[in-house]
């Protein structure tokens, strides 16, 4: 047989080999990146199917109140209706219809990550099984209070420690009621299925120009000036200020959220500094968190100046999710160090406490960001945040009013995102309302109001 | 010199512990015990046992480690499918009997035959033949896409085709053919990938034009034109991709099935989440939830081994496929003659292929196209058809044998 012949059939059997050896490491790597998405997705028929044969741990707020727990072999949820509706989103429904924590810790709740020999055991011994306790990192009563703070209002916010990750309070509007599931069982609603305040992607407006001015900062560029005169022409378009600023420097550009000047700006930086800077604050990242699913954010750059200069105040094709917003300011606040959003305090079966938050962190480390958090609080002493300063607090933070366009017509989400610069009050806080006009005059007076009750419950 | 035949005996006692075990526990799953569920596991146990121990002493030169690691996959797909649906399982095993028969049959045969000269374009009109009435026939009876029935009696004329296009293209590659045998040969494939995607069978049509590109590689040595061919057939994906729909759609969901796990991506989604589901170790046989996954006996086979065995015994189970390509390739490499190297290569070729192109369709590393896994997923067919491939790689390696033996005994050696 022919040496050539011999000499091809060796090289197909290494491509053979590579090929195998392919699916091997694929297989591995996707279960262990995905599997466990995969598995809590609402549409896993074996959720449901476990609930026949195992009772569910109950659900705890951190404060030891009983949110959702097993009653009767049925599932039964907190009475207050109020509080109940506040948490709907984070404790999801028990059919598997949303990404809550019925759904999400499925396998602490239903003892699938007991090892294998206890397994057998409780198998073999016939007792009916019971899985763990889930206590999560939310107050209930402030999650209650954030809900009322949104004022009837579409939209979400977000409360996070920002030196542990804990998410405090995290609501969704609508809400739905997981104690009466009627409507969407029939295939009715869906909206308020959608938990906003992690995967609602919104153009993030004004609040982007917190990653515009910290481009700026980290290329040196902190002592930029320009004017506004109300718009500036870019690319052939105008851009159109709240008002007349003229000459100003970074600092009170960032208090005026003024238009024109971070137009300018991100001409003079250049929007791939901006991009750059967007990146580190994990914007166009999928985050594969260990507690929540989040939505991913977007910041696009184009060919075209006058999108650019969009793009860098917080239009054009920017979308932010109220968590990743919160992470953001808390970024800013915790000196640089972006913590990962937690959601899991702890579990216990029958008593001792199997798994335990430990906080990490989510990205590489910023940098200093004193001069970003000093802009920030004379945002909130002396600027469009004005509304949300508390009395003897440092609140730090940024407005922002989005502009939308869809069916529904052109209207603007109003946007706060914003910490306290107190070591023993280390909080963060995102707000969106929906279609509910500027930002300084309807989220920040929500988030002072959200604020005080956390400062009020202890955080 | 002296040169030793080794069993594959432990491997084949695992093997028949790993079935009996597994039967009883499924005859004990349910309350009682399950005397039909027994039998099944002893009778497919006997059937395995007998089959090597026969074939080791009809054919002595025959590839243990080859035969072994057919019947054990076999074995995997003989239990899977018991847990799923036992009738399905009891009529797989009558195939396992009647293929093995096959494999003895085709062993002999090639053992004979040097070439199958003219008999080739006999070959080559009766694939034409059976890809063409699969074409016909199964698009007027609707439903499953390459099946064709005869009154009670269904079969995938594109499986018996597979393995005469492996003896057609080891003769055309085996020696320099004059011209118009080429064209002729080119035309023929062309048709047969044609007619398998106007069938709709996108697996079928990438198995026969990936097994046409590896055995013209190996064969003609042409490295630039191989490459151009892989062009040629990537323009033509590409092609349809523009042109059909259906196409589209499947490359759609391959990149994101979660945006339509209700619809068309519900197949592969369900498949991820019950893979997901088994961890490490899996869930237990009989104690993971397999009938929430579509197809659950045949393409998606997979997925069913991987929730209830866990896996480790998923990847188990892609290392066997690939102990078999290695044997295959290794009998391709002893081969005394161009054609019957090209056979060998050709058979292993295409049934790593096919098993390559489903699994890795399930686990989402490529698109899915619809195609049994070879030994595992239900289909008389498609067994006989893998087994008979086998017979191929074995009666070749049994004339490896044959000729190693009168060598050394001519040296004065000894066979054991």
């Amino acid at each position: 047989m022919s040496n050539v012949l011999k000499r091809n059939i060796r090289a197909l059997l290494a491509v053979f080999c590579l090929m195998f050896t392919g699916l091997v490491v694929y297989l591995g790597y996707v279960v262990v990146m995905y599997g466990e998405r995969w598995f809590i997705s609402p549409d896993n028929p074996r959720l449901r199917n476990i609930q026949e044969s195992v009772e569910a741990g109950d659900i705890l707020d951190r404060a030891g109140i009983k949110l959702v727990y097993t009653s009767k072999g049925n599932r039964a949820y907190i009475k207050d209706g109020k509080t109940r509706k506040a948490v709907s989103h984070i404790i999801g429904d028990s059919y598997g219809m949303t990404y809550g924590a019925q759904t999400m810790y499925a396998k602490y709740l239903f003892g699938f990550n007991k090892d294998t020999i206890t397994r057998i055991i409780e198998l073999v011994s016939g007792a009916r099984r019971r899985g763990g306790d889930v206590t999560l990192t939310i107050d209930a009563k402030l999650c209650k209070s954030a809900y009322e703070a949104l004022g009837g209002n579409k939209g979400a916010i977000v409360v996070m420690n920002y030196k542990t990750g804990e998410i405090l309070a995290s609501v969704s509007s609508p809400v739905f009621d997981p104690a009466d599931m009627d409507v969407f069982l029939e295939g009715g609603g869906e909206s308020e299925l959608v938990n906003r305040a992690f995967s609602g992607l919104y153009p993030p407006g004004s609040v982007f120009k917190i990653i515009t001015a910290a481009a700026l900062i980290e290329n040196g560029m902190d002592g930029f000036e320009a004017t506004c005169t109300g718009s500036v022409q870019i690319g052939g378009k105008t851009i159109k200020c709240t008002g007349v600023h003229g000459k100003e420097n970074l600092k009170d550009a960032l208090r005026h959220s003024c238009n024109a000047y971070f137009a300018q700006a991100s001409e003079a930086v250049g929007i791939l500094a901006v991009k750059d800077m967007a990146d580190k604050f994990l914007i166009n990242t999928e985050l594969l968190f260990d507690d929540v699913i989040m939505g991913q954010s977007v910041f696009n750059t184009s060919a075209n100046a006058a999108d650019n200069a969009w793009a860098a105040i917080g239009q054009y094709h920017d979308l932010l999710s109220p968590l990743h917003a919160c992470m953001i300011a808390g970024a800013i606040a915790n000196d640089g160090v972006m913590m990962e959003p937690k959601l899991l305090l702890s579990v216990s079966d029958g008593g001792k406490q199997t798994v335990t938050l430990t906080p990490k962190t989510a990205a590489a480390p910023l940098g200093d960001t004193s001069m970003l958090k000093e802009m920030m609080i004379a945002a909130v002493e002396n600027g469009t945040g004005s509304a949300a300063a508390i009395k003897n607090i440092a609140v730090a933070g940024k407005t922002g009013t989005a502009q939308v366009e869809d069916k529904r017509g052109k209207a603007e989400h109003a946007w706060f995102v914003g910490f306290l610069d107190e070591s023993r009050h280390p909080l963060c806080i995102a707000v969106v309302l929906e279609r509910a006009g500027s930002g300084g005059k309807n989220a920040a007076p929500a988030a002072r109001k959200v604020l005080r009750k956390a400062i009020e419950l202890g955080y | 010199m002296i040169l030793e035949r080794r069993g594959a005996g432990a491997l084949l006692a695992l093997i028949i512990m790993f079935s009996l075990s597994a039967s009883f526990l499924l005859a004990f799953k349910n309350d009682g015990f399950d005397i039909g569920m027994a039998l099944f596991g002893l009778g497919f146990a006997f059937l395995i046992l007998i089959s090597y121990n026969l074939a080791a002493l009809i054919f002595r030169h025959i590839d243990r480690i080859t035969l072994v690691i057919c019947y054990f996959l076999t074995s995997i797909g003989l239990v899977t499918l018991a847990r799923l649906n036992i009738d399905i399982a009891v009529r797989q095993l009558i195939w396992l009997a009647l293929g093995t028969v096959v494999l003895f049959i085709t062993v002999v045969v090639i053992k004979r035959a040097s070439d199958f000269g003219r008999l080739n374009y006999l070959l080559m009109a009766a694939v034409l033949g059976l890809l063409i009435s699969t074409l016909l026939f199964a698009r007027t009876i609707g439903g499953a896409r390459n099946w064709v029935y005869i009154g009670q009696f269904s079969f995938q004329p594109s499986e018996i085709a597979k393995v005469m296009f492996i003896i057609v293209s080891a003769y055309f590659f085996a020696e320099r053919r004059p011209a118009p045998a080429i064209v002729c040969y080119a035309v023929f494939t062309a048709l047969c990938v044609f007619t398998l995607v106007l069938s709709n069978d996108l697996g079928g049509a990438l198995l026969y034009a990936g097994t046409f590109l590896v055995m013209f590689f190996a064969g003609t040595g042409r490295t630039f034109l191989t490459f151009a061919g892989l062009g040629v057939l990537s323009a033509g994906a590409f092609a349809s991709y523009h042109l059909f729909s259906h196409v589209r759609t499947r490359v759609e969901i391959w990149q994101n099935p979660w945006m339509y796990h209700r619809t068309q991506g519900y197949q592969i989604v369900q498949g991820l989440m019950a893979i997901a589901s088994g961890g490490l170790f899996g869930a237990g046989l009989g104690l993971g939830y397999p009938d929430a996954i579509p197809v659950n006996t045949s393409d998606f086979i997979f997925a069913v081994i991987c929730e209830e065995f866990g896996i480790i015994f998923g990847i188990v189970t892609i290392l066997a496929y690939l102990v078999f390509i290695i044997r295959g390739l290794i009998i391709a490499l002893n081969a005394e003659t161009r054609f019957d190297a090209l056979l060998v290569f050709g058979a292993t070729c295409m049934l790593s292929l096919q098993s390559f192109i489903i699994i890795g369709g399930v686990i989402k590393l490529i698109p899915l196209t619809g195609i049994t896994l070879p030994f595992i997923s239900a289909g008389g067919t498609s067994l006989v058809a893998s087994l008979a491939l086998v017979g191929i790689i074995e009666g070749v390696a049994v004339k490896n044998g044959e000729r190693d033996e009168y060598e050394i005994v001519r040296a004065g050696g000894e066979v054991v």
